[in-house]
């Protein structure tokens, strides 16, 4: 009995201490456990804080990369543009030149057609007076001849006689006469 | 020269006897000048015949620039038998415009020889 009892104790002292030795292993595990978090925790926390970092980083890189390009992109546009408003000032040049020769080319033909022009307008203009001239002429003529025939017309019709108007009808029938018209 | 054409000298005159004539064809009773009746012979075609040779007389057309005195119608008219044509008579107008001188129209022939005329050719 007594032996079953010392196996017993025994028996109960091993698994006693087995249990104490388990549970200090599960402690041991427990703490392992925690450790583990812990350290994955402060891990965690320094990768996130190296992403930021990194994220920074790619955030600056990125920044002074686009800056870069950019700035590459306006130079080249300068100096595309600068190429474009070159060229753009040569073909200005050239246009404005064309168009100057044209100008000047239509001017002188406008100016020789504004030329004949006059001349032709001068021309009519001095045919008019020549005209108005003519015809002012001729009636002052038509006018002065009225009034010289009507003072010749008055003097005649005063100082012709029956007689002398007779003698003037028989002249104006013999020179009919003569020249075969009676 | 015929009496008929030495007898008639104007226009007038063969006019005032076409009227008298067509009166006396009507049934009236004119008084003709003798040489008409001796003319007309007393036939009863002798008006008829009378009124055409009358028609058909030439005119000879002056125009002066006067009242001519009936001596001077008849000088004229006497010239223009003696001249022209005995068969002709004379048409007298008067146009004072013409100032003197005359204006001949006959057969058709115009001419004028009027002083307004040589007036106009002297100043022109």
């Amino acid at each position: 009995m007594t032996q079953l009892l010392i196996f017993l104790i025994l028996i109960f002292s091993i698994f006693a201490v087995g249990v104490i030795f388990l549970v200090g292993e599960i402690e041991k595990i427990n703490w392992q456990l925690a450790q583990i978090k812990k350290t994955r925790e402060k891990r965690s926390l320094e990768i996130e804080e190296e992403a930021k970092i990194a994220e920074e980083k790619l955030k600056e890189l990125m920044e002074k990369k686009a800056e870069k390009a950019i700035k590459a992109l306006i130079q080249d546009f300068n100096n595309k543009l600068s190429k474009t408003v070159s060229k753009g000032i040569k073909i200005s040049e050239d246009v404005i030149k064309d168009i100057e020769a044209l100008l000047k080319k239509q001017t002188v033909n406008l100016e020789k057609e504004l030329e004949e022009k006059i001349n032709q307008e001068y021309q009519k203009m001095e045919e008019e007076i020549q005209k108005a001239k003519e015809e002012k002429l001729a009636k002052l003529d038509g006018e002065i001849f009225r009034i010289v025939q009507e003072a010749i017309r008055k003097a005649i019709g005063k100082v012709l006689t029956p007689a002398e108007h007779e003698e003037l009808v028989f002249e104006a029938l013999k020179e009919a006469k003569s020249e075969r018209i009676i | 020269m015929s009496k008929f054409y030495e007898k008639i000298k104007t226009k007038q005159e063969v006019e005032d006897l076409l009227l008298m004539i067509d009166e006396k064809l009507d049934g009236g009773r004119p008084r003709f000048p003798e040489w008409v009746k001796e003319e007309v012979k007393d036939e009863p075609e002798g008006w008829g015949r009378l009124k055409e040779k009358l028609e058909s007389l030439p005119v000879f057309s002056l125009t002066v620039a006067f009242e001519p005195t009936e001596e001077f119608r008849e000088k004229l008219a006497n010239w223009i038998k003696e001249n022209v044509e005995k068969k002709a008579v004379l048409d007298l107008k008067i146009d004072k415009e013409i100032l003197g001188g005359a204006i001949i129209n006959w057969q058709g022939k115009y001419r004028n020889y009027s002083l307004s005329k040589k007036l106009k050719d002297t100043t022109k």
